[in-house]
C-alpha cells in the first residue's frame, strides 16, 4: 500500500509546490475569518492534489495496469484514503509555512495561533469531503464523479464560513432558519455542555474513525465489483 | 501477502473452460482451450471477436458470468496475487504513467513483484535501445510496447500474456518486437498466450492456435496439425454443387472459377482427384474463410 501512496506522490511532484501557494490564498482570503483559513487551505490542497492523482490514473487508464499487477483491490482504495490523510498533513503544514512567511516578512495581516482544535475542525471537514467523494468515484470513476467532486469541495470549504456568517448578519441564534437547525439539536448541545473538552473531541474523533472506516469499506466493495 | 497453499500444478499453464460473460450487446460463450507449458498460443479473431474480454476475463478485469479459469493449475480468483506474480502482461496500450520516467515506473512496478531482477531489466533496457530517465510520454509506440516488455520480462515471469501488441506498430517497430517474442520463446519455461487480428504474426513463433469469432471458439489446435488438415481448393465452377459445397468452410466464385477452404484436405484430394488444385492454407486463409463463408463476385 505505501508503494501506491509513494507512486501517487511521484506523479505529483510538480504540484506539490502549488500547496503553499493554496494556503496563502486561504490565508489571504479567509483574512476576516481566520478560524476558517486553516480548514479550506487542508479541504482544498488535500482535494487538489488527491485529483490530480486521480487524474493521471483516468488520463492513462493506469487502472488496468494497476489491476494487473499482483495485489489485492483493497489496497488501491485504502492507499487512496492514506494519501488523503498525507496531503491534510502538507496543507496544515503549508498553512504554517504561510503564518512563518507572513509574520517573518511583515505583512500586515493578522495572525491567529493555530490550536489543536482548528487542526482537527480541519481534518473532520477533509474526512467528510472525502468520506462521500472516495465511495462516488471508486463506484462511477473520475469521468462521472467529479461534478459530485467539485460540489462537495465548495461545500466542504464554505459551509463552515456560510454558517458563521448566517450566524452573524442574520439574526445570531435567533435567525428562524438556525433555530429550525438548533432545536432539535439543543439536547444534544446541552448533553455536549456537561462534557469536558477531551471528551467530546473523543467523540468527534470516534465519529469520524467510524465515519470514515465506512466510507473505506464501501469503497472497498463498490471497488471490487468494478470492471475494466 | 501470499499465505494461501498451492495446489499441484497440472500440466496446462493457462486452461480456459466454458467461460461465459454477457454484456448488453455482445456475449463470450463457452470459451474452451487450454495451454500447455513451454508453449505459444496465438489467440486470433477479427476486432470485437471477443479476444480482449476472454484476457481480461483471466486477468480478473471483468468478472466472468460463468465457468472456469485456472493459471498454474490454480483457480484465476482463489490464487489471484500468487497467480499475477507468475504473470507478465503487455496490452495493446500503454497503460503505465506517461509523466513519469522509464526509471520511476519500473521502481514502482518492480515493488509489486517478489522477484524483480534489475539486472535483466537494465540489459533488457540496453538492448532495446532506451533510456532510463526518458519519459514515457516521448516514447513512441514501438518503444512504449519495449519496456512493456522489458518489465515483463523481469519478474521471472513463466506466462507471458499479450493483448495485441502488434496492433498500430509499424513493419519495423513489428518485426522487432517478434524477433524479441522469438528469442523470449526459446527459453522453454516460458509460455506465452498472443492475441492478435494479424495472422502473419502468429506464422513464425506460435504453436497453437485458438480462433475466436462472435464470442466463440471456432477451433483451437496445434498450428501445424491446422495447417496440415486445412487446404485451399482451386478449381472450375462447374466442380462445384450443393454436394460438394459441404466440404467447405468458405468459398468464394467469379466467372474464373472458385477457391474455397476445406477442413479436411484428405477428403477434398479424394472427391476432386486431379480436377482441382490444393494448396496449403495460411492463418489468414483460415480465419477469412470462416469469417466469410460462401461468396459470389
Amino acid at each position: 500500500m505505501i508503494n501506491l501512496v509513494w507512486k501517487d506522490l511521484l506523479l505529483l511532484k510538480r504540484s506539490l509546490w502549488l500547496a503553499p501557494l493554496y494556503a496563502f490564498f486561504a490565508f489571504f482570503a479567509f483574512r476576516t475569518m481566520p478560524d476558517g483559513g486553516l480548514s479550506a487551505a487542508t479541504v482544498a490542497i488535500s482535494y487538489m492534489l488527491l485529483l490530480q492523482a486521480i487524474i493521471q490514473d483516468d488520463k492513462n487508464q493506469s487502472e488496468i495496469m494497476l489491476n494487473s499487477l499482483p495485489m489485492r483491490r483493497g489496497n488501491i482504495v485504502l492507499a487512496k484514503y492514506l494519501s488523503a490523510f498525507l496531503y491534510a498533513t502538507l496543507g496544515i503544514l503549508s498553512f504554517l509555512l504561510t503564518q512563518v512567511i507572513v509574520t517573518v516578512v511583515g505583512i500586515p495581516l493578522s495572525i491567529n495561533q493555530i490550536s489543536f482544535e482548528e487542526i482537527f475542525g480541519a481534518l473532520i471537514a477533509m474526512v467528510v469531503l472525502i468520506g462521500i467523494y472516495f465511495p462516488i468515484y471508486f463506484k462511477f470513476g473520475y469521468l462521472r464523479s467529479r461534478i459530485v467532486g467539485t460540489i462537495l469541495l465548495v461545500v466542504s470549504i464554505f459551509l463552515f464560513a456560510m454558517g458563521l456568517s448566517l450566524a452573524q448578519r442574520a439574526g445570531g441564534v435567533n435567525n428562524s432558519i438556525l433555530q429550525t437547525i438548533i432545536t432539535p439539536l439543543q439536547g444534544v448541545v446541552g448533553w455536549l455542555q456537561t462534557q469536558t473538552d477531551w471528551q467530546i473531541a473523543s467523540y468527534l474523533f470516534a465519529l469520524a474513525l467510524i465515519f470514515t472506516a465506512s466510507s473505506a469499506l464501501l469503497s472497498l466493495r463498490f471497488y471490487t465489483r468494478r470492471e475494466f | 501477502m501470499f499465505k494461501q497453499p498451492l495446489p499441484i500444478e497440472t500440466d496446462s499453464i493457462l486452461s480456459v473452460d466454458h467461460l461465459t460473460k454477457h454484456f448488453k450487446d455482445f456475449s463470450l460463450k463457452n470459451v474452451s482451450f487450454s495451454l500447455p507449458h513451454g508453449y505459444v498460443m496465438g489467440f486470433i479473431g477479427p476486432n470485437g471477436a471477443g479476444k480482449s474480454t476472454t484476457i481480461k476475463l483471466i486477468m480478473n478485469l471483468l468478472h466472468k458470468d460463468d465457468g472456469q479459469i485456472k493459471v498454474f493449475g490454480l483457480d484465476n480468483l482463489h490464487h489471484e496475487l500468487a497467480i499475477k506474480d507468475r504473470i507478465a502482461f503487455v496490452y495493446d496500450e500503454n497503460h503505465y504513467y506517461e509523466e513519469l520516467s522509464i526509471q520511476d515506473m519500473a521502481r514502482i512496478v518492480a515493488s509489486f513483484y517478489k522477484h524483480w531482477e534489475k539486472k535483466t531489466f537494465n540489459k533488457c533496457l540496453k538492448d532495446f535501445d532506451l533510456n532510463p530517465k526518458q519519459k514515457i510520454k516521448q516514447l513512441s509506440k514501438g518503444m512504449k510496447m519495449k519496456f512493456s516488455l522489458a518489465v515483463a520480462l523481469s519478474h521471472r515471469a513463466e506466462l507471458l500474456i499479450m493483448d495485441e501488441p502488434t496492433s498500430g506498430l509499424d513493419p519495423m517497430a513489428r518485426n522487432e518486437l517478434l524477433e524479441i517474442l522469438a528469442i523470449l520463446i526459446q527459453d522453454e519455461r516460458k509460455s506465452v498466450f498472443f492475441s492478435t487480428h494479424i495472422t502473419s504474426d502468429l506464422d513464425k513463433i506460435a504453436d497453437f492456435v485458438t480462433f475466436i469469432n462472435h464470442g466463440e471458439i471456432a477451433m483451437s489446435a496445434a498450428k501445424d496439425e491446422i495447417l496440415e488438415k486445412y487446404g485451399v481448393v482451386k478449381g472450375a465452377n462447374d466442380l462445384l454443387d450443393e454436394e460438394t459445397k459441404r466440404l467447405f468452410v468458405g468459398v468464394k466464385t467469379n466467372q474464373f472459377g472458385f477457391e474455397g477452404l476445406v477442413r479436411d484436405k484428405e477428403k477434398a484430394h479424394r472427391h476432386f482427384k486431379e480436377r482441382a488444385i490444393i494448396e496449403k492454407p495460411t492463418l489468414e486463409d483460415i480465419m477469412i474463410y470462416t469469417l466469410r463463408g460462401e461468396q459470389h463476385d
